[in-house]
């Protein structure tokens, strides 16, 4: 569309101010994050950060308790998770989720008939599409397995390409690279550059330093529930305070 | 064809058709209902009233008693499919059970317990009676149409809506699966295919009770095919209908009163040895579940 071409267009994601509680857990207090068009944001944290929390409060499966998400510039903070599909927002899970009962083709398939491009009409655009991601994630040669006879990399791109073939505009990717080797992490950051360039918003949860430090235009760093720190990776990565929360060391632990 | 033959391939077809309506919701979506009989008999007594009340032939009468059952599982859907597993699988048999309490509380259905009775003779006669072979050629229309509306779900969008939803619904959130209409629809499917296949049973039976029309025998009979022939599957329910009717058939035919304890027994020996089902390595029902992991190692997730 027009819109996200244009200088004065709105970010594809903007939260404001997330915040999501657990009783009495905070797991996100005044969260703002923003990724544009075209764009690879990169969620850095601890474990128990909040990164998941995040994701999910974007994607319409937690309710956030404040603050807004809004897509593309329209706010969607209280609508339903499926509706966010029609939005163009697609994710995929910290833990792989397939359809153990279908076959990888049946897993992207059936992902791909649930939307309809605006200048598509017929259902042989989702199996096109299917194809498409099948063939983009690089498991097309796969496609009659089941998901029980897949390995963790394989999982990983079938959870990409169930995502891809929603057509998304915005992708929220929870760890997408982790068990993974460094050739197939080599990969992924390859195929997400590929998809930037096309003008895909990627919110991507990390942890693979390389890969964080190959791909990402900004990082935020997550720590019990707040933004830390954000910036070019490079600057987080050369800070003292944010290096020893992550490795969970006192400050005077690291020589600076 | 003899009587005893056409009798037997009409009651096989009309399961068929109550076991494709139950694989709908049961097996396709993963919420099993133990109250099915309720569209049957709200199907059965909604052409009985229709041919009798208003004087509608019968072939206007059974559309129309499809979408009253449909409309009533519209109704029931909205609250019941908001729960989930035994809960829902409860809840649905007390529908069932107030359903009937309900048209045999209704004097206008029962007439003083003697039952609803069809006008098939004389000037006052909406549609003749159809007679045995026309019966079996109804009923086994019903059924390939039953079978034909599952085989088309099970390929459409709506299909692999249903599979998400039964696997695993935050999934289905996340491409984009409206879980709450999309079960609704499936419900309301499936309650029409019952209320078709009792207002058809009506016009068989011409005398329609409460007792007979809500009879849970059905559903469990219903139930079981589908489990035994593999639920979710296009096909299982009728390899399972034609088990268990077979079998039914038989058992009738060499020890008459045993007839519950044998059945009670093949369903119980299905659940346990053939969990996926006779047709195919289908997807078992939720409800099932506890009991077959006792055989089956529990999978391991890959991660955490
Ligand atoms: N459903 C829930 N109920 C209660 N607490 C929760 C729930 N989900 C998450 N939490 C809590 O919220 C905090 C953030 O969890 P989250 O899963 O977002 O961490 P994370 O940053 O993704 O960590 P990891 O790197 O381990 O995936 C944790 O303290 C967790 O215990
Ligand atoms: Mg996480």
């Amino acid at each position: 569309m027009s819109e996200a071409s244009s200088p004065t267009a709105p970010p594809r994601l903007e939260a404001i101010g997330l915040s999501c509680r657990f009783g009495g857990v905070h797991a996100l207090s005044d969260v703002s994050v923003r990724v544009a068009d075209g764009q690879i944001a990169v969620l850095l944290g601890p474990n128990g950060a909040g990164k998941s929390v995040f994701v999910d409060v974007v994607c319409g499966e937690l309710q956030a308790s404040a603050g807004r998400v809004l897509i593309g510039g329209r706010d969607l903070t209280h609508s339903p998770g499926w509706r966010l599909v029609c939005h163009g927002v697609a994710r995929t899970f910290q833990v792989p989720r397939p359809l153990r009962s279908c076959t990888v083709w049946e897993n992207v398939h059936g992902a791909a008939s649930r939307v309809r491009e605006p200048n598509e009409h017929h259902h042989a655009s989702a199996r096109g599409r299917a194809e498409q991601a099948l063939a983009r994630v690089g498991l097309l040669h796969r496609r009659d397995s089941r998901p029980d006879c897949l390995s963790l990399a394989e999982l990983r791109k079938l959870e990409l390409a169930r995502a891809l073939a929603l057509a998304p505009r915005l992708l929220l990717l929870d760890e997408p690279m982790a068990g993974l080797s460094a050739a197939e992490i080599d990969d992924t950051v390859g195929l997400l550059a590929e998809l930037r360039a096309q003008g895909i918003a990627i919110l991507a949860v990390e942890h693979v330093m390389q890969a964080v430090l190959a791909m990402a235009d900004v990082v935020y760093f997550l720590h019990q529930g707040s933004v830390l720190r954000s910036g070019p990776p490079a600057d987080i990565l050369a800070d003292r305070r944010v290096v020893a929360m992550y490795l969970g060391v006192p400050l005077g632990a690291i020589a600076g | 064809m003899s009587t005893f033959v056409e009798s037997t391939l009409t009651t096989l077809c009309l399961y068929v058709v109550v076991a494709q309506s139950w694989n709908l919701i049961g097996g396709l979506a993963g919420y099993a209902s133990f109250g099915q009989v309720a569209f049957y008999g709200v199907g059965g007594y909604a052409v009985a009233l229709l041919m009798l009340d208003a004087s509608l032939s019968f072939w206007v009468a059974l559309p129309l008693a499809a979408l009253v059952a449909g409309a009533y599982g519209l109704l029931l859907g909205l609250p019941l499919l908001r729960l989930r597993g035994e809960y829902f699988a409860v809840a649905t048999l007390v529908a069932a059970a107030a359903t009937q309490a309900l048209a045999a509380w209704q004097p206008a259905f029962t007439s003083q317990g003697a039952g609803l009775t069809i006008t098939t003779v004389g000037t006052h006669q909406t549609t003749p009676y159809l007679g045995a072979g026309g019966f079996t050629l109804l009923f086994a229309g019903l059924a390939a149409f039953s079978v034909g509306v599952v085989a088309v779900l099970t390929h459409t969008r709506l299909g692999y809506a249903l599979r998400v939803i039964r696997d695993d619904e935050r999934l289905a959130r996340a491409v984009g699966v409206r879980a709450g209409w999309t079960k609704l629809t499936a419900f309301a499917v499936s309650a029409a295919l019952a209320g078709l296949a009792g207002g058809a049973s009506a016009f068989r039976l011409v005398t329609v009770t409460p007792g007979q029309m809500f009879d849970p025998t059905i559903t469990v009979l219903t139930i079981a095919m589908v489990v035994l022939g593999g639920a979710g599957t296009v096909f299982g329910p009728v390899i399972g209908a034609v088990a268990l009717t077979a079998l039914t058939t038989a058992v009738d035919a060499v020890l008459p009163s045993s007839r519950d304890l044998v059945l009670a027994l093949v369903i119980l020996a299905a659940v346990v040895f053939v969990p996926r089902g006779l047709g195919r390595s289908g997807h078992m029902v939720r409800l099932f579940a506890p009991l077959t992991e006792l055989r089956r190692p529990r999978q391991r997730p890959l991660l955490r």
